[in-house]
């Protein structure tokens, strides 16, 4: 529950801020105006039915996906184009994939060590000794030296939370981290990012697992057809939604 | 038989001009055909457009046809190199489109997914063709990298027809001193056997320690 962790987001110490970010795929207009701030610490999980842009809106922060018009800074810088700016810029953005995208052909000791290594300049044993710990956290200590193909999905997917740690980013997106996954593998990953978010990691989640948006985040922001309807706590959100939008969203999936 | 034993100092020389060019030339064509590979991945037009005009002409105009070329050719524009360099040189130039080709098939088996978490990570194109790309390009397709070197091994004996005293070379000698072709030939047939056998077998155990990590 948010009033049981030990953190409060610092107000006003924004690390993720969009404004007025507009994106087209051809005629479809992906996204519609987005303003939308991130406060250190806090926990972001943005919520709508598929095709609204939530994912979209996710992989614009670190460029994976380009904008139109807009602005999106991170920790008060904007985000640079392209070249070796945007590269820097993106070790300071964390990212979690639905689909895992773990290095097939290399350990998940090497897949976490990898970018501090060649990116950051660490020393192997630097690296390998915070991958280990990183591991030990996440629950999968024992597994690094196995292979990705050797890992369930949902150990493949803390792998891949630990490879996002290993950056020390200002801020972890995750974009329908558990959308791959079988129940139970749910709950292991849910469990561990709910320890992250405790621990005053700041994260923007898109999913559509409810009871990780209402346990766990601070913020919910709903979206649909490319466009932020609502941003609210989750207990305003869920009890008392403004829009027709976001009720009739909330009734099909209750 | 007992001829045999005249050239055997000339057979030994010749073998080894064959292994120094087959080192010289496979070590030149991984690095012109990794160049030519990153090149027509890359994202700068002219760099892909050159790099696939080079292949086009260089694996489409016959071995010799080159060796000879460069051997008689260059020399009329004022530039000489020794017989073995150019035998080297040529072997260097055809070889890497072959080379490229097939790491450019590697090269596919590499996801979306693992490229764009290389992204998400801060690599550039350059860091991660170098860190992550090309090294498991390479792990894929050792075996048919293995075929292109001993079909090169082969391609060296084409140095014998420019006045390289290669394998094939000190065979031919012989062979016409002695008239004796079949027998002689047939001893140059198995030495090329033992050194294609001997370079299948490190392929395939390179292979297999590769595949550990697929």
């Amino acid at each position: 529950m948010p009033e049981n962790t030990p953190r409060q987001p610092t107000e006003g110490d924004i690390v993720v801020e969009l404004r007025a970010v507009e994106k087209h795929f051809g005629a479809l207009h992906a996204l519609r105006n987005i303003n939308l701030r991130v406060k250190r610490g806090e926990v972001v999980v943005v919520l709508g039915p598929s095709g609204s842009g939530k994912s979209t809106m996710c992989r614009t922060i670190n460029r994976l996906e380009t904008i139109d018009s807009g602005e999106i800074l991170v920790d008060g810088a904007p985000q640079p184009a392209e070249g070796k700016e945007l590269f820097k810029f993106r070790t300071e953005v964390g990212m979690v994939f639905q689909s895992f995208n773990l290095f097939s052909n290399r350990t998940i000791l090497d897949n976490i060590t990898l970018a501090p290594r060649k990116i950051l300049g660490q020393s192997k044993a630097d690296a390998e000794g915070r991958a280990r710990d990183l591991l030990d956290m996440v629950g999968i200590g024992s597994k690094a030296n196995s292979y990705p193909a050797q890992l369930s999905g949902g150990q493949s997917q803390r792998a891949a939370i630990a490879r996002a740690l290993a950056m020390n980013p200002k801020v972890i997106l995750f974009d329908e981290p558990t959308s791959a996954l079988d129940p139970e593998s749910t709950q292991d990953v849910l469990a561990t990012m709910r320890q992250l978010a405790e621990g005053g990691t700041t994260m923007l989640v898109v999913t559509h697992e409810m009871s990780f948006a209402k346990s766990c985040a601070d913020r919910i922001i709903f979206m649909a057809d490319g466009a932020i309807i609502e941003s609210a706590d989750p207990e305003t959100f869920f009890s008392a939604p403004n829009s027709e939008r976001a009720r009739s969203f909330l009734s099909s999936v209750h | 038989m007992s001829f045999i034993s005249g050239y055997i100092a000339d057979f030994s020389s010749g073998v080894m001009i064959t292994l120094e060019l087959t080192v010289l030339g496979w070590g030149g064509a991984l690095v012109l055909g990794t160049i030519l590979t990153a090149m027509r991945v890359s994202p700068i037009r002219t760099l892909n457009a050159a790099a696939a005009a080079y292949v086009t002409v260089f694996r489409n105009i016959p071995l010799p046809v080159q060796m000879v070329l460069f051997v008689f050719g260059l020399p009329l524009l004022g530039i000489q190199y020794s017989l073995f360099a150019s035998a080297a040189v040529v072997l260097v130039i055809y070889t890497a489109p072959f080379i490229s080709e097939t790491l450019r098939s590697g090269l596919n088996t590499i996801s979306t997914g693992e490229l764009e978490a290389l992204r998400a990570l801060g690599f550039g194109p350059r860091p991660a063709m170098q860190h992550l790309i090309l090294p498991q390009a390479f792990g894929t397709v050792i075996q048919p990298l293995g075929n292109v070197l001993i079909t090169m091994i082969k391609n060296t004996s084409v140095a014998a027809l420019v006045g390289v005293a290669d394998l094939t070379f000190a065979t031919n000698k012989a062979a016409v001193d002695e008239a004796q072709p079949f027998l002689i030939f047939g001893g140059a047939a198995i030495s090329y056997l033992v050194i294609g056998l001997l370079v299948g077998r490190l392929v395939s155990t390179l292979d297999r320690k590769a595949a550990f990590s697929r």
